[in-house]
Parts: C-alpha cells; sequence; structure tokens
C-alpha cells in the first residue's frame, strides 16, 4: 500500500515539476514512460482493493440493517414499547448507505476514468483525473464515517430501550 | 407471380428478418450494458476478468444469520442482539473503509522525474 501511495501520489505533485527543457534524452523519455506503466499499474491495483473492500464492505453494511436492526424493530413494534427512536435512526442509516453506495459508484467511475486516460501524451489531464478521483474517495470515506456514526447511534438508542424495558415503561 | 420473384421475395423477407433481429439485439445489449453501467452493478462485479485476483478474498455473508423479526422484546433478547451488533460493529471500526488518502499527491516520491517535451 505505502508503495500504492507514493506512486500513485507522484502523478499529482508531478504536474507542478514539469521541465520545459528541450533537451531530453531518450533516457529521461524512456524513465517517465516506464513510471507510467507504473502509475497506471498501481491505480489498477488500487481500484481491485477498493472493489473488494466495497464488496465485503458493503454486505456487512447491509447486513446491520437487514439481518439486525430492521428485525429488531419489528419485534419492538408488535409490542407496545416504543421504538420510534430506533426506527429513526434505520431511515436514516439507509438513506446514507444509498448514498454511500452513489458516492462510491461515482469513485469508481472517476477512478475508471483516470485508468483510461493517457498519462504519456497528456500528463495534466492524467492529473487532473486524479485529483478527481482523490475527491471522490474521500467523499465515499466520509459515507462510510457517516454510517459508522449511525450505528453508534443506534447501539446507543438500544441502551436507552433497555432502560425502557427496565422501568416496564411500555407506551 | 413467376417462381424466381416468389422466390427473390422470400429471400428479402429473410434479409429484412435478419438485419431486424440483429438491430433489435444490438439495442437491447446496448440498453443492458448501460444499465449495468449506470446501476452499479458494474463497480461492484467481481466476476470481471481484472478482479480474478480478488475474488477469493471475498467475506461469507450468508453465514451470518441475525435476528428473527419475530420474538419477544426483553433483557436476553436484547443482550443477544447487542451482542451480534457489537461484534459487526467491532469488525467494521476495523476494517475503517476507505481510510488513507492513497491518492494524496503531497506524499510524492518521484519528484526527480522530468517530462519529455
Amino acid at each position: 500500500m505505502l508503495l500504492l501511495t507514493g506512486v500513485v501520489s507522484w502523478v499529482g505533485l508531478h504536474s507542478t515539476v514539469i521541465a520545459k527543457s528541450k533537451d531530453v534524452t531518450s533516457q529521461e523519455t524512456d524513465t517517465f514512460n516506464t513510471q507510467c506503466v507504473e502509475v497506471q499499474a498501481s491505480l489498477n491495483q488500487l481500484q481491485q482493493s477498493d472493489t473488494l473492500l466495497r464488496y465485503n464492505i458493503g454486505a456487512t453494511y447491509r447486513g446491520m440493517s437487514e439481518k439486525l436492526m430492521v428485525p429488531l424493530n419489528q419485534r419492538i413494534a408488535a409490542t407496545s414499547y416504543d421504538g420510534s427512536e430506533l426506527v429513526r435512526i434505520t431511515a436514516q442509516y439507509n438513506k446514507v448507505y444509498q448514498d454511500f453506495y452513489q458516492k462510491y459508484k461515482l469513485y469508481s467511475n472517476k477512478l475508471q476514468a483516470a485508468i483510461d486516460s493517457d498519462c504519456k501524451s497528456d500528463i495534466e489531464q492524467f492529473s487532473s483525473k486524479i485529483s478527481e478521483a482523490r475527491q471522490a474517495r474521500i467523499d465515499v470515506y466520509g459515507a462510510s464515517q457517516a454510517l459508522t456514526k449511525l450505528l453508534l447511534d443506534y447501539r446507543n438508542s438500544i441502551d436507552q430501550f433497555k432502560k425502557q424495558i427496565d422501568s416496564g415503561n411500555e407506551h | 407471380m413467376s417462381i424466381s420473384k416468389i422466390q427473390l421475395n422470400a429471400n428479402l423477407k429473410i434479409a429484412i428478418l435478419i438485419i431486424v433481429s440483429i438491430t433489435v439485439v444490438f439495442v437491447l445489449v446496448v440498453i443492458s450494458m448501460r444499465l449495468y453501467y449506470t446501476s452499479g452493478a458494474a463497480q461492484l462485479d467481481l466476476s470481471r476478468p481484472e478482479f480474478s485476483t480478488v475474488r477469493d478474498q471475498t467475506t461469507p455473508q450468508s453465514s451470518f444469520k441475525g435476528i428473527d423479526s419475530k420474538g419477544e422484546v426483553n433483557q436476553d433478547e436484547i443482550n443477544k442482539f447487542n451482542k451480534l451488533f457489537d461484534e459487526k460493529l467491532k469488525e467494521i471500526n476495523t476494517i475503517d473503509a476507505f481510510s488513507g488518502d492513497v491518492l494524496d499527491p503531497k506524499k510524492v516520491k518521484f519528484n526527480n522525474l522530468r517530462t519529455p517535451q
């Protein structure tokens, strides 16, 4: 991952250190082309690892809602306890999950656009596309954090709900 | 109508049928491919050849049963629920998905490079 970070991140600053010299040797050209290939390979690697991560974490996020939160809400709905806060958080969670889904889709498309663009012929465009993919990935992380926060909120509400059961405070 | 004319008409109809069929198939393929990419399915499809190396690293989710939507609501059941919930939450926190700014331009290592002009 460190190598990946290094190789990929080179591109961002690369555009700022472009040499304007006309006396470029073929060795420099070869080096540049090799680096381009390395960066492209790293992006492919990142795409693979992120797709796998998205697949696994997405299934876990969905499982939390479909196999835990929703069934518990249904159980509570059948009783006279007040589970409205739990239902509210679950609805919010499902909404944010959709947001996470869309943001990942956008990120994946932007990363693919960076992979498809030609580093050798247009380094500026290549850098710009990586920059866009970077921002999109940050957005995905934000949505992921929002989901985790809602899970913690749900967990805290469960503790409150337990107190309701303790006190036998039915609605 | 002569036999050759009937034959010509039949051939023409077959040709039109084939062309129309191919066109319909082509349009349907374009629509399905568009749906495949816009729905988000393509971004998660690990059966694509480029993901062959990571395909076997998926976490099986079918083993996680969760809780039943029918049952009692009491301290024991809530405690059981909390145990399952905490396990999954710990899993999520451990992964900390998409953290780390791997595309950050500041983490440069190849700053001696020069673009050939």
